[in-house]
C-alpha cells in the first residue's frame, strides 16, 4: 500500500515513462529475433517477411522523427490545459497512475474504434494495419499521425486532474503491452486471461481481413471494453492479415504514406462531393465495398 | 450494446475510476498530517522555552504570491502539490527563494477550511498575478524557528486561542539552495 500512495515529482514519472519507453523496445527487439528463428524453423522465413520487417522498422524510424518535431507541442498542449483548466488535484502517486491507466485504456479503445471508423483516422491507422504478416516487428509500423489523435482521446484525462506525465505514462503502458501481442508465436493464453485481457489470439482477430473479423477487437490493455460494447470476436478460424484494398508493396516509403494516397485518390476519383464527405467520414469498409460494386 | 450506450457507459467507468483517483487522493493527504500525542508534547516544550522576540518577521507587511486555493485543511498537501508545480511562478523567481508562506486565513467555524495560500515573497519574483497582503503588525508566535514535522506543524494549531476570533495563520518556511525547508516558524493573529 505504501508503494501506492507515495508521491513522487513529474521529473520521477517522466522518467519511468522514459525507462519504460526504451527498455520495452530492447525486449522487442529481443523476441523478435526469437520469432524471426521460429519462422527459419517452419521455413517461412521468406522474402517478403523479410523485407516486410525491414518496412516496419523504417517506418517506425519515419514516425520517431516526426514525433521528436510535435513532441514538445504535444506534451505543451497537456500541461497548458493541465495548469489552466484542470477541475481537481490527483496526487503524483501509485493509485493515480493505476486509475489512469485504466481510463487511458478506455480513451484508446474509442480512439482505435474511431480510426477504424471513418476514412480520415483510417489513413494513418492503415499503416498498422497494412502488413501481411502478423510479428512484433508489426506493431511498431506505424502512421504518419498516429500521434495525432491521441490528443483528442486523451486530454479530457488532464482536465480530470491527472497530470500530463501520469497520462504519457498511461499511454505508454496501453502501448507496450499491446506491443507483446503483435505475434503468432503464442496461441491461446490460459482462460481467465483471455476473458479479461487483450491477447495475442485476440488481436490477431483485430488485424484479419476474414470477413467475420473486420473492425472488432479494439482494445488495448482490457478485452472487456469489447465484449461490453459488442466489438468482441473470438479467434475460431485461422487469420489472414491485412487490409482491403491490399498494399503488395514492402517499399517503406510506400508503406508509411499508402494510406494517405489512397485517400486522395479516392477523394479525386469521387463522383460526388457527398461521396467525397462520405470517404472522410464513413468507415473504409464503406469505400471497398462501394469500389467493389462499381467494378460489378 | 448501441454506440450511445457505449458511449455512456464509457462516461459513467471513467466517472467511477477517477472517483476512485480522487478518493484515495483525499485519504492520502489525510493521511500526511494524523495527529500523535507523543509529538505534541515535544512541539509544546519548545514553545516555552525558546526566546521568539529575534524572529520576528519584519517589516509590518508582507506580500505574498503563488497559488490560492480554499481547500479542507488536510487536503493541504495537494495545494503543495499543485504550488510545486507551478511552473509559471517558479520561473518568474529572480534567483533561489530563501523563504516560502503559507497562508490560512477565512477559517470556516469548525476550523476545517480555510483560504490557503502558498507562496513567496513578491520581493524575489519578477512577475507575479494577485499578490496577498499579510498584516505583520500583531500576531503570536505558534512554533519558534526550528525543524518540525507535519505531525508538529498541525499541533501547533492546538496552541492557538479559539476564544478570539482568528485572522490567519501563518507557516514561514525557510529553505536551503535546493529548495528543502531547513526551519519553519508559526505565527497566529486575532482580529
Ligand atoms: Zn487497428
Amino acid at each position: 500500500m505504501e508503494l501506492l500512495t507515495q508521491l513522487f515529482t513529474p521529473n520521477e514519472i517522466w522518467g519511468l515513462e522514459a525507462w519504460i519507453d526504451d527498455w520495452f523496445f530492447v525486449i522487442a527487439i529481443g523476441l523478435f529475433i526469437v520469432e524471426c528463428l521460429r519462422y527459419v524453423v517452419k521455413k517461412q522465413f521468406t522474402k517478403n517477411f523479410f523485407g516486410d520487417s525491414v518496412a516496419n522498422f523504417v517506418t517506425l524510424g519515419m514516425f520517431i522523427l516526426i514525433v521528436a518535431v510535435v513532441a514538445a507541442t504535444y506534451a505543451g498542449i497537456f500541461l497548458y490545459t493541465y495548469n489552466h483548466f484542470r477541475i481537481t488535484d490527483l496526487p503524483l502517486n501509485g493509485w493515480s497512475i493505476l486509475c489512469c491507466i485504466v481510463i487511458a485504456d478506455l480513451a484508446y479503445y474509442w480512439e482505435h474504434r474511431f480510426l477504424h471508423k471513418n476514412g480520415f483516422g483510417w489513413a494513418t491507422h492503415t499503416v498498422h494495419h497494412s502488413s501481411p504478416h502478423f510479428n512484433i516487428s508489426v506493431a511498431y509500423r506505424h502512421g504518419p499521425l498516429d500521434w495525432f489523435f491521441p490528443l483528442f482521446f486523451h486530454l479530457p484525462l488532464a482536465l480530470l486532474g491527472f497530470h500530463p506525465f501520469i497520462i504519457f505514462l498511461a499511454e505508454i503502458v496501453v502501448q507496450v503491452f499491446q506491443t507483446l501481442l503483435h505475434t503468432e508465436t503464442i496461441k491461446k493464453l490460459p482462460r481467465p486471461i483471455e476473458a479479461i485481457f487483450n491477447t495475442p489470439s485476440h488481436h490477431r482477430v483485430h488485424h484479419a481481413t476474414n470477413k467475420q473479423y473486420l473492425d472488432k477487437n479494439y482494445a488495448g490493455i482490457f478485452i472487456i471494453w469489447d465484449k461490453m460494447f459488442g466489438t468482441f470476436a473470438q479467434e475460431n478460424e485461422p487469420v489472414t492479415y491485412g487490409v482491403y484494398p491490399r498494399l503488395n508493396s514492402v517499399n517503406p516509403l510506400k508503406v508509411f504514406f499508402s494510406g494517405y494516397l489512397t485517400l486522395i485518390n479516392r477523394l479525386w476519383r469521387a463522383p460526388t462531393w457527398g461521396y467525397r464527405l462520405n470517404l472522410l467520414v464513413k468507415s473504409p469498409t464503406w469505400a471497398w465495398q462501394e469500389e467493389q460494386k462499381q467494378k460489378k | 450494446m448501441n454506440l450511445f450506450s457505449a458511449i455512456f457507459t464509457s462516461v459513467i467507468i471513467v466517472v467511477l475510476f477517477w472517483g476512485l483517483a480522487l478518493f484515495q487522493g483525499n485519504n492520502a493527504a489525510a493521511q500526511e498530517i494524523n495527529l500523535s500525542p507523543s509529538t505534541q508534547i515535544i512541539a509544546r516544550n519548545k514553545v516555552a522555552t525558546i526566546d521568539n522576540k529575534s524572529d520576528k518577521i519584519a517589516p509590518d507587511t508582507i506580500r505574498i504570491a503563488g497559488v490560492r486555493k480554499r481547500i479542507p485543511l488536510h487536503n493541504i498537501g495537494q495545494l503543495w502539490q499543485h504550488f510545486n508545480q507551478h511552473s509559471t511562478l517558479h520561473q518568474a523567481l529572480k534567483k533561489a527563494p530563501q523563504k516560502v508562506y503559507v497562508l490560512y486565513s477565512a477559517l470556516s467555524n469548525n476550523y476545517q477550511q480555510a483560504d490557503v495560500v502558498i507562496g513567496y515573497d513578491i520581493i524575489s519574483l519578477s512577475q507575479f498575478d494577485k499578490p496577498y497582503t499579510i498584516d505583520t503588525h500583531q500576531y503570536t508566535e505558534l512554533l519558534p524557528v526550528d525543524k518540525y514535522t507535519e505531525t508538529q506543524l498541525t499541533n501547533a494549531w492546538k496552541e492557538i486561542d479559539y476564544s478570539k476570533k482568528v485572522a490567519y495563520v501563518l507557516e514561514v518556511h525557510a529553505l536551503n539552495l535546493s529548495g528543502k525547508t531547513t526551519s519553519t516558524q508559526v505565527f497566529v493573529s486575532y482580529n
